[in-house]
């Protein structure tokens, strides 16, 4: 059974111990590539200010609030794994739930980087939160972008309080398995002396449980929130009740859309193929159905409340959807949300990981359509005709939004380095 | 962790661990801690339990938290900077949930990490020996305090009498 052991830590600590590959390396420079891309058209935007997008009189919420939603979204998958499937005692988490919260980490980052430069005045930031001030002026609670501040500060430090417990562990098997001397002192500063003992396992499993049963109703409550940031307002297409339990699903979707990703890519890459095994990934294409079926039920209910009220904005909303400039990314945004999920009931196409992989991104493609839909459809053609805009992202949109995609691969990547990215003392639990 | 006030035992499988630990249980020796890679929740009938305050800190926080919030909503509302606007309540009750909700949360996550760190004697820079580099990856250890009515010999002889090969001093 020692020898057991030992081959788990051996294999999992594979990518830390060993030298990164060609494919790591790669990777690694095209992620600080787009990155670079990212951090100098922040510099332009701050610069120069927001006028630099292609925001116009009526699509006062563009691409920033698309990516904005999309990488919250993507965060949701994270915490669910961890939480959720925590709290149901779903064994086959284990293999997968340190990678989902390190996405879910990231995600958030990518994500709070829109709101803060969209605020034009970024040292001014902190103007957001409610602090004592001379002025005696106080931010608006009535408002849900400030439910929002609220929600994505908490989801975020949770997730991270949670992530951090759930490696202290393995940052203790680090730290006893260095060999530089600067490897142990690093691991031995951040496993805050774990050593295993009964106490420490027992304290851990148990602030383990009650962080997953306060980061349950955390899931729900970051994006429904982030839903009525839409659903409170009386632009067509928005203001609908359906948009809270609608945006939890897709976030959830799009999440393990993202998992699935990389997970695909990590079992390959890190030859750890025996821990994250088909079964998972059939597991989590069972979730891809629930989850799709769900977004699609909301797709049709969103297309009957649109029709079946007698309101000629709604009809003219869901029209223009489905033939208008951008009836392209509507039709797409059904196709991957709507039918992709659904072909995952054949068995043989779930546990294709061919066919997985490119699926998941067709989801993430079509996830993300959907924030798009969903914001420029019903923000272009608004009340007053003369209004009329046809939005286009400029290079600084597209530029900031490659720089998130460059951040969060480029931390994926520096963190799969240092950390294994399959929770060591799960699997020992689990195989014994 | 001084060398000199305990024992440790070395293991290499939770077989040998459990056989181990129930001899020790049926000679009353006292069991000081154990060691693993891996959480077993068995083994907390071997050693004596104490409380943890987790859950209660959590509790307390969370509640003190989501007051905390409503308190600073209903102070503006109503004292810093009230509003009087389209005929709308000044206090709005049911939007203050949110902030309370999430505020609760936050202050309660908080609480029950800093309990946790207390309670398993983490800290930053904690450089504790590790007697054994092993007890993280592949080995478990049993520790027991010595001087407590028995030699290390008739300790030894007790152990080997018991025919657990794998015991290491």
């Amino acid at each position: 059974m020692s020898s057991n052991l030992s081959n788990i830590t051996s294999d999992l600590l594979y990518s830390v111990k060993k030298k990164p590959t060609t494919l790591w390396y790669v990777g690694f420079i095209l992620s600080i590539a787009a990155f670079g891309l990212g951090v100098y058209f922040t510099y332009t935007t701050v610069y120069l200010g927001i006028g630099e997008w292609g925001l116009d009189r009526t699509v006062g919420w563009g691409y920033a609030i698309v990516n904005f939603v999309w990488w919250i979204g993507i965060g949701h998958a994270g915490t669910f794994i961890s939480a959720i499937l925590l709290l149901f005692r779903q064994r086959w988490r284990n293999s997968i739930n340190r990678l989902a919260e390190t996405m879910t980490i990231i995600a958030i980052l990518c994500a709070a980087f829109f709101p803060f430069i969209h605020l034009g005045r970024v040292l001014h930031s902190f103007y957001i939160f409610p602090y004592l001030n001379t002025r005696n002026l106080w931010v608006n609670f009535n408002s849900p972008l400030l439910w929002d501040v609220f929600a994505i500060t908490t989801y975020f430090l949770v997730s991270l309080i949670f992530w951090y417990v759930g490696m202290l562990p393995d940052l203790g098997l680090l730290r006893d398995k260095a060999k530089r001397k600067i490897g142990q002192k690093l691991y031995g500063i951040f496993s805050l002396g774990w050593m295993g003992s009964v106490k420490q396992w027992s304290r851990h499993h148990k602030v383990s449980l009650l962080l997953a049963g306060i980061a349950t109703p955390l899931v729900v409550s970051v994006h429904s929130i982030v839903s009525m940031d839409f659903a409170t307002s009386i632009v067509p297409g928005w203001h609908s009740t359906i948009f809270p339990p609608y945006f939890v699903a897709g976030a959830i979707l799009s999440g393990f859309a993202v998992v699935l990703t990389l997970v695909i890519f990590a079992r390959k890459s890190l030859k750890i193929e025996k821990y994250i095994t088909l079964n998972h990934i059939e597991s989590m294409n069972k979730i891809i159905i629930v989850t799709g079926s769900i977004v699609a039920f909301a797709y049709i209910t969103e297309m009957f409340f649109g029709f079946y009220a007698d309101e000629e904005y709604e009809h003219f909303m869901l029209i223009n959807r489905m033939t208008g400039r951008y009836a392209y990314a509507y039709w797409m945004m059904m196709a991957f949300n709507f039918l992709v999920p659904q072909l995952f009931w054949i068995k043989k196409l779930r546990r294709n990981l061919t066919i997985t992989f490119i699926f998941s991104i067709l989801i993430n493609v079509g996830m993300w359509l959907e924030r798009f839909v969903i914001v420029v459809s019903s923000l272009e053609k608004d009340f007053i005709t003369s209004n009329w805009t046809e939005y286009a992202p400029t290079k600084t949109d597209i530029g900031l939004f490659v720089g998130t995609l460059g951040f969060f691969f480029m931390l994926f990547l520096l963190f799969i380095r240092f950390i294994p990215i399959v929770s060591v003392s799960e699997i020992k639990t689990k195989e014994e | 962790m001084r060398k000199q006030k305990y024992i440790s035992i070395k293991l290499h499988s939770e077989e040998k661990l459990f056989e181990t630990l129930e001899v020790l249980f049926e000679k009353n020796i006292l069991v000081k801690d154990v060691f693993s890679p891996y959480p077993i929740e068995k083994v907390c009938k071997y050693i004596r339990k104490t409380k943890s305050s987790i859950p209660w800190m959590g509790f307390v926080f969370g509640m003190i938290g989501a007051a905390l919030a409503f308190w600073l909503q209903y102070w503006i509302y109503a004292d810093a900077y009230p509003l009087q606007y389209g005929g709308k309540p000044q206090i709005p009750y049911p939007t203050m949930l949110p902030a309370v909700f999430e505020s609760g949360i936050l202050l309660s996550a908080f609480a029950m990490i800093f309990t946790f760190l207390i309670e398993a004697k983490l800290r930053p820079g904690n450089f504790r020996k590790v007697f054994e580099k092993d007890i993280t990856d592949n080995c478990f250890v049993i520790l027991i305090e010595k001087n407590k009515g028995y030699s290390i010999d008739e300790f030894n002889n007790l152990l080997q009498t018991e025919k657990i090969k794998e015991i290491i001093f």
